[in-house]
């Protein structure tokens, strides 16, 4: 077995440098190695000072142009499949005494303010587009649908599913597919699917937090709750909070949502699955907005909205890929504290989202250790093995960081590990 | 003749919906019977082409419906996607799954 040391020749096998041998390297290191160990702790102040200049605030609007424009347009189809059939309610009108009308004139109010006011958007493509949805269509139809266009509502046929304008999360649904359709454009099949699901289901379960004045914690995470008729067994169509658990009914079966990458399914029906492994994404969400505490729409909202608009986000994106620009939008929009929650969230689903390669998020997490503390932690130096890190001092973690620069330099991959909880690739070659 | 229809997709997607049904028209009443095979002629249903309806892009939530007739030594498949704008295809897609929900279990 091959050590590293903080300074060559020595024969030291702990993992904390004794203080003696760090002042020889403070006297004798390379400069380069002086240079980056003196970098990264410059880093790390300018990285603090940027944490507390960023309070939780909206985006800046990032694209379109003009004054808001809501502008709803209701439709019935009048059982018909005639798109859109006949307008019914317009913006500004009062109720129309028609429920689904109301119910989707009022859904998609609230999930155009909840994209206006939180988000900085304006409508579906940002430049004020029309929400046109139409009701009432086909005989007992049932289902909800984006066509690209406009958003398209059944009535159920009163056996197994209600009316589908009955959930305020369906509404937020339908029109955040008209979002992703004008921004990552996630191809509707497989996992980029699943996401493209996943989103609709987050904004969703958003526009009905946020219309009720619920918390994280307060939330139901539901997707279609009361939309399933009475006598099913069921409280939705989807859990967020514990994929899986929202029906087990002998017409319906059970609620086939995996909560973990490992009991992904593989199928070729509904594009790959779209709808069933979209409970993994839409777990890491949850998972994300109770750490975070609040206002989901604030918190993860605010991180998955900034995914969504990701040039980096690609069309073909996997959950791994859609992770990861999580992970780095959290850390720009909120710091390194919240991004890791997220990781946390990812790897709670199975998806182990790549660490974060640079100095300041080293530094972070060895500052966990500059005061006295119970927490567990190993470090891992290249074909050096796990070693547990002790108790440290703010010396020893300079010590640390000086072994870490050590053996970075000498293109050795380090990872630090701290309570079974994440893996920290500090530095790789 | 025998008629199987299964969907695929959907806001919904629940598995158990979606798995396909088979309605053997001489095991059902013979009127149903025969409105399904009335609903075949009007729609020119071995004539139509594998798949219909055009999809714009970015959709979301639309069902596909699988529709095969076996008929002698005839078999046709059909993917039908909403919205259906034919009104005797969508009447077909709509008798079969509700004659086809009467023998659900
Ligand atoms: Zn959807």
């Amino acid at each position: 077995m091959r050590h590293l040391h903080a300074h060559g020749g020595g024969g030291c096998t702990c993992f904390i440098i004794p203080p003696h041998m760090l002042e020889k390297i403070a006297e004798n290191g390379t400069a380069d190695q002086r240079e980056k160990a003196r970098q990264a702790l410059s880093i790390d102040r300018t990285f603090r000072a940027q944490r507390v200049a960023q309070p939780l605030q909206a985006p800046d609007r990032i694209q379109g142009a003009g004054a808001l424009h809501k502008n709803r347009r209701t439709y019935t189809a009048n059982h018909g499949t005639g798109l859109p059939g006949t307008l019914v309610r317009s913006e500004g009108q009062g109720a129309s005494g028609d429920v689904a009308v109301d119910e989707a004139y009022d859904g998609l109010g609230a999930t155009f303010d909840l994209y206006a006011q939180v988000y900085g958007r304006n409508s579906i493509d940002d430049n004020g587009m029309d929400l046109i949805a139409t009701v009432h269509y086909g005989n007992k139809y049932n289902n909800a649908f984006w066509n690209g266009a406009q958003m398209v509502f059944g009535d159920g046929d009163g056996t197994i599913f209600n009316r589908f304008t009955i959930a305020i999360d369906v509404e937020g649904h339908e029109l955040t597919h008209g979002v992703t359709g004008a921004t990552a454009a996630l191809e509707y099949h497989d996992q980029p699917g699943a996401l493209n699901e996943s989103v609709s289901d987050c904004f969703g379960s958003l526009v009905k937090q946020r219309s009720l004045g619920q918390t994280a914690a307060q939330a139901d995470w539901l997707i279609g709750a009361g939309l399933l008729a009475a006598g099913i067994h069921g409280v939705a169509l989807r859990s967020m909070k514990a994929p899986g658990t929202a029906y087990d009914d002998p017409l319906l079966g059970k609620d086939p949502q995996p909560d973990h990458m490992s009991k992904y399914v593989n199928t070729a029906s509904d594009n790959g699955g779209v709808h069933i492994n979209s409970g993994i994404p839409n777990k890491a969400f949850y998972l994300t907005a109770v750490a975070i505490g609040g206002n989901s729409w604030d918190g993860a909202g605010k991180i998955w909205y900034k995914t969504l608009l990701d040039s980096r986000l690609t069309k073909t994106a996997q959950f791994l890929d859609f992770a990861n620009l999580t992970v780095d939008n959290a850390n720009s929009l909120f710091g390194a504290a919240v991004r890791d929650k997220v990781i946390k969230a990812w790897h709670d689903v199975g998806i182990d989202v790549a660490p974060v390669l640079s100095w300041q998020y080293n530094k972070a997490v060895l500052s966990t250790f500059t005061s006295p503390h119970q927490t567990n932690a190993w470090a891992y130096i290249q074909d050096n093995g796990w070693r547990k890190v002790q108790t440290l001092t703010p010396d020893g973690v300079h010590n640390m960081f000086t072994l870490l620069t050590e053996s970075q330099s000498s293109g050795a991959k380090v990872h630090v590990y701290v309570d079974a909880a994440l893996i920290y690739q500090a530095y790789s070659a | 003749m025998e008629i199987a229809l299964e969907i695929s997709g959907g806001f919904a997607a629940i598995p158990k919906l979606s798995m396909p049904m088979t309605i053997e028209t001489d095991k059902i009443d013979v009127h149903l019977a025969d409105e399904l095979k009335s609903l075949l002629e009007q729609t020119s249903f071995f004539d139509q082409p594998e798949s219909v309806g055009t999809t714009k892009p970015g959709s979301a939530d639309l069902m596909t419906y699988i529709v095969t007739v076996r008929d002698g030594g005839r078999v046709h498949t059909i993917r039908i996607t909403d919205p259906i704008t034919d009104p005797s295809l969508q009447l077909l897609i709509d008798r079969i799954q509700a004659i086809g929900r009467l023998k659900r279990p």
